[in-house]
């Protein structure tokens, strides 16, 4: 197993600053091998960007954070052993959640039954808090609104005609529902609804189907490979949508990286872009990021930090970092990070957080939704 | 302790008894007040409960409505109010809005449209949500809903500018704080009404039926009851306890005066009994013993009279003994008529003893029951006792002879004498007088007598020997009757392992009398004092005559009481030799009366063939002297006249 310890304490740093505590070890699993790599290590770059930050600020009240993730391989059963591991043995104070919703539903039951809090900074499925879950908090909105956006932007566009397909995981699931849900309520018409297995490659003939039904506008709810399947299966017949949108893996750089001009047009939501909303903070650390890992940061990352900036928020809110009274102040907290303003229902799902609705212009990851804070106006039909 | 009477006590424990009947009063009782309690407060608590809930749902539902009328505040602050498109998106945020907020809260929101009751949104699954709405009215704006087999709370607004019906609902299961808090209330009530009604019962339980139950508990067991603790029923217990011993005394007393009364009864049956089998014997023994007078007498004149030598003396002296024998038997019979024993002689028990166990008679015993064996414990010095000698020793005689019958196998016969002060309780028991006894008592090692032969032993005839085997059956009734006459008794003690009788003799401070027997004829010789016989038998007279002249006296004789009278007419006598019974004409006592009227002081000597009579009794009260019993030998006639000539 590949091991990444991210310890951040500079040893000349803690000397100078008088540091002598024992640092305040913060632990978590992310895939930073695997099917959730592209996401995690932004995720983990994120943390370990704001864990930079945490200690060079002084730490709290003297001490440092030790930040230990290990690699679960985006594999759940693996992350679950981790978290045991982490919490009995490497006898961590506090913890961060994985990446997607499939493995936080694994972890989140050792770390209940250990009484630790996790920020769920990659995990959105709407069910993760329908299950009764006291130590669970989002940090983005739930999965089921991801799609809200683009579906009123096809309103205002008059597209009607929506096909909705997803892969067969949790995540990808609550989305089909939320889209769904706020198509029919906002009068569209379900040309298709149909779901197929995570990490079949070949979607040809369900974008055959989808083009069968008569949709003008595609949802399709999944990760890096879905949204990225899709598109070629779409180009493999020679047909497109007047809309195509799909969660998560058009927000990255890579999506576009894999199909240059192809990505142009597609929609996807962001829950953070540096050329967004200016939240107090976001544009230092997209540079920062940039100068820190040569890579543009995506969401995830700014998730990562974000939920940095949440812990400390709550362990600063209480003056400790007992476990407890950790779960109260992010139960009862309200701020403002990087990503926007966090802040979660009695259940720990997210409520002040909103999400921006992108698109693929020219080579550039554009903001163009919600209307109030679009960068740019969406481009649609997207092909001619 | 003797069984005391009580009242009939059916029982019935179960719903008749105490402690039933009063914990299923107070239980009743309690239940009542229970109810009470429930229907003035309880159910007030409930109430507040359910005011409670309507009132956060009113609150709630303000804060829907708020969301609602700000969305659409903003769309018309937009200008867009007449755009179908921004329309729709400005409910679509609205409905964002709440969801979120009926997420946040555990809120199910339905929005429905008011006129075609389209269900626009529902924070729950389509088909369940379906089913709610017949179960509201339009008008209603309080709910209570079934979804999904749950209890819901709710609320219903409108919001007319969209036409929207909103209901929002609140499981049951949320006001779970409120309503256990309800719950523990109504739980902590019956509690407390538990509690009151245990701790009632049980304090009525201890202090009331615990107590009664003590006191019936010692009835039960017929014992005094002694409660101590609670005033009240300690001073029941106390007077229940008292008028049972009174009771009992009662019935102690009663059982005793019964006890009395039957031993009365069976002295009066026996006396009466006796009295009647004496004047029987007293009847045949008079006429027997005058018979006998000469039978007895006569040999003894005759042998006298003879030469020493004279052959005839031999079967004189035959004649001699088979009167005495006779006479022994006659003896007998008068014994068992009261007063035969009147004899008294001054002796010492232990003499008797010792010279019966060197007489003939007892030898013939002893040869007879070759494997009694005897021993004795005679206590020395012990008091001399006022008796009938003959008498004392023919009861001594008819116990070992019981005593050596009653043994199958070899055994012993134990005599011992005791001295004892009786007084008190035994005096009582054994019916005879206070004072100083001297104790006979002959232990046999034999088996037994009987319980049911105990209470007959005395009785005339009953005997347990074989008929015509030994005895007359008169034994013990011998010894019974001459025990009474000795104002004494008798009694027997009876197991398997042996018998043993016991005689009590009243003891004297006097001296040993002399015995006829021991006296010598020559030192009771008269001095031609002139004796007037009187009886109706001429044989007994003439024997009279024959003996007084041989001790020395000048006899005459009459053969009635009225030739006495008239003889003395004319004559001076220095003494009378008075036969009591005579036939026909004045008998004994009316003869002496007579006689002393004329002749005050006039001496006199009874000579009865009867043991003890009334008449004697009152002829001596009237100065008469000894009585001697018929046949009498010259020397009982010479000792006591010489006895009446020199009084001591």
């Amino acid at each position: 197993m590949k091991i990444f310890t991210l310890n951040l304490c500079l040893l000349f740093l803690t000397c100078s600053l008088g540091y002598g505590a024992d640092p305040i070890k913060i632990g978590g699993t992310l895939g930073l091998t695997g099917q959730y790599a592209p996401m995690s290590e932004m995720v983990a770059s994120g943390l370990k960007l704001w864990a930079t930050d945490f200690n060079n600020s002084g730490g709290l009240h003297g001490r440092e954070i030790k930040l230990i993730i290990l690699d679960d391989h985006s594999d759940a059963a693996t992350a679950k052993v981790l978290m045991e591991k982490l919490i009995t043995e490497e006898k961590v104070d506090l913890v961060f959640g994985p990446y997607s919703s499939v493995i936080t539903t694994e972890i989140i039951k050792i770390t209940e039954k250990h009484g630790f809090s996790v920020l769920a900074s990659g995990a959105t499925s709407d069910r993760l808090w329908q299950q009764g879950y006291t130590h669970l908090f989002g940090v983005y909105i739930p999965a089921s609104r991801y799609p809200l956006g683009f579906l009123k932007l096809l309103t205002r566009y008059g597209i009607e005609q929506v096909a909705i397909v997803n892969a067969d995981d949790m995540f990808s699931q609550t989305v089909a529902e939320g889209a769904y849900k706020w198509a029919t309520r906002l009068g569209l018409t379900i040309t298709l609804q149909e779901q197929f297995k995570k990490g079949r490659k070949d979607l040809t003939k369900l974008a055959q189907r989808i083009k069968k039904s008569g949709a003008e506008a595609i949802i399709v709810g999944g990760h890096f490979n879905e949204a990225l399947d899709m598109r070629l299966a779409l180009k493999s017949i020679g047909w497109y949508p007047r809309a195509y949108y799909a969660t998560l893996g058009p927000a990255l750089k890579k999506y576009y990286d894999l199909l240059g001009e192809d990505a142009n047009g597609t929609f996807t939501l962001s829950n953070w872009e540096a050329n967004g909303v200016r939240f107090p903070g976001s544009q230092e650390f997209a540079e920062k990021f940039q100068n820190t890992f040569h890579v543009k940061p995506s969401y995830q990352a700014a998730a990562g930090y974000a939920s940095g900036q949440i812990l400390a928020a709550a362990i600063k809110s209480t003056g400790s970092i007992d476990k407890k009274k950790v779960r109260a102040a992010l139960a009862n907290l309200d701020t403002m990070t990087i990503l926007g303003r966090y802040g979660v229902d009695s259940t720990g799902q997210q409520i002040r957080h909103f999400s921006l609705v992108t698109q693929w212009q020219n080579g550039k990851l554009k903001v163009v939704g919600p209307r109030e804070i679009k960068a740019v106006k969406s481009t649609t039909p997207i092909f001619n | 302790m003797p069984q005391s009477p009580s009242a009939p006590s059916p029982q019935r424990p179960g719903i008749n008894s105490l402690s039933v009947k009063l914990t299923v009063s107070i239980l009743l009782l309690m239940t009542l007040l229970g109810l009470s309690l429930y229907f003035i407060v309880l159910r007030s608590i409930n109430d507040f409960a359910a005011e409670q809930i309507q009132r956060d749902l009113y609150a709630v539902s303000r804060d829907v409505y708020d969301i609602v009328d700000r969305n659409y505040t903003e769309l018309l602050k937009s200008g867009n109010t007449d755009e179908k498109i921004e329309r729709r998106l400005r409910q679509i945020d609205t409905q964002d809005t709440i969801e979120q907020f009926a997420s946040d809260r555990h809120l199910k929101i339905i929005l429905i449209h008011a006129q075609n009751k389209k269900i626009i949104m529902s924070t729950h699954p389509l088909q369940q949500t379906k089913k709610i709405i017949p179960q509201v009215q339009r008008h209603q704006t309080e709910l209570h809903v079934d979804l999904d087999k749950k209890e819901y709370y709710g609320r219903q607004i409108f919001f007319s500018p969209w036409n929207w019906q909103i209901i929002i609902l609140k499981n049951q299961v949320d006001y779970a704080t409120l309503t256990n808090k309800v719950n523990r209330t109504y739980l902590g009530g019956f509690f407390v009404w538990l509690l009151i009604t245990t701790l009632i019962i049980g304090y009525l339980h201890r202090e009331f039926t615990t107590p009664i139950a003590s006191i019936i508990t010692s009835l039960k067991q017929q014992n005094h009851p002694d409660y101590r603790g609670i005033q009240e029923f300690e001073f029941l217990s106390h007077s229940i306890a008292t008028m049972m011993r009174t009771l009992e005394k009662q019935v102690l007393e009663q059982q005793e005066q019964e006890k009395k009364q039957r031993q009365l009864e069976q002295k009066l049956h026996q006396a009466q009994k006796m009295e009647a089998i004496g004047l029987m014997a007293g009847g045949v023994a008079h006429d027997l013993n005058n018979i006998l007078a000469g039978i007895v007498g006569y040999p003894q004149i005759l042998l006298m009279r003879l030469p020493a030598d004279n052959p005839m003396r031999t079967h004189i002296k035959a004649i001699q003994k088979s009167g005495h024998r006779a006479a022994a038997i006659v003896a007998d019979l008068l014994t068992v008529m009261r007063g035969a024993a009147n004899v008294r002689e001054v002796v010492t028990l232990n003499t008797l003893i010792r010279d019966f166990f060197d007489s003939p008679e007892w030898h013939e015993i002893q040869a007879q029951y070759t494997t009694l064996t005897c021993t004795f414990a005679l206590a020395e010095k012990i008091p001399n006792i006022p008796c009938s000698p003959v008498h004392v020793t023919k009861s001594l005689m008819n116990l070992t002879t019981n005593a050596a019958e009653a043994m199958s196998k070899p055994g012993t016969c134990t005599i011992s004498t005791s001295a004892k002060t009786i007084s008190g309780l035994e005096s009582e028991k054994l019916h005879i007088a206070e004072g100083d006894y001297v104790l006979l008592s002959v232990q046999d090692t034999g088996t037994g007598i009987a319980e049911h032969h105990i209470h007959h032993i005395f009785d005339p005839f009953y005997t347990r020997k074989k008929m015509g085997r030994s005895g007359t059956g008169l034994g013990l009734t011998i010894i019974w009757n001459t025990m009474q006459d000795h104002h004494g008794t008798v009694t027997v003690q009876s197991s398997q392992q042996g018998t043993t009788f016991t005689l009590y003799f009243p003891s004297t401070d006097a001296d040993i009398t002399l015995s006829p027997k021991q006296v010598d004829i020559n030192s009771i010789r008269g001095n031609e004092e002139t004796i007037l016989i009187i009886d109706d038998e001429e044989h007994v007279r003439h024997i009279g005559k024959e003996m007084l002249v041989e001790l020395g006296y000048q006899p005459h004789s009459v053969e009635s009481g009225e030739e006495a009278i008239a003889y003395l007419q004319n004559n001076q006598v220095d003494l009378l030799l008075l036969d009591m019974l005579m036939e026909p004409g004045m008998n004994g006592y009316q003869t002496y009366k007579k006689i002393i009227k004329e002749h005050p002081g006039q001496r006199a000597v009874i000579a009865s063939g009867f043991s003890e009579s009334s008449d004697l009794k009152k002829t001596q009260q009237l100065g008469a002297g000894a009585f001697i019993k018929k046949p009498y030998t010259i020397e009982q006639l010479g000792l006591a006249i010489y006895n009446e000539f020199n009084p001591k």
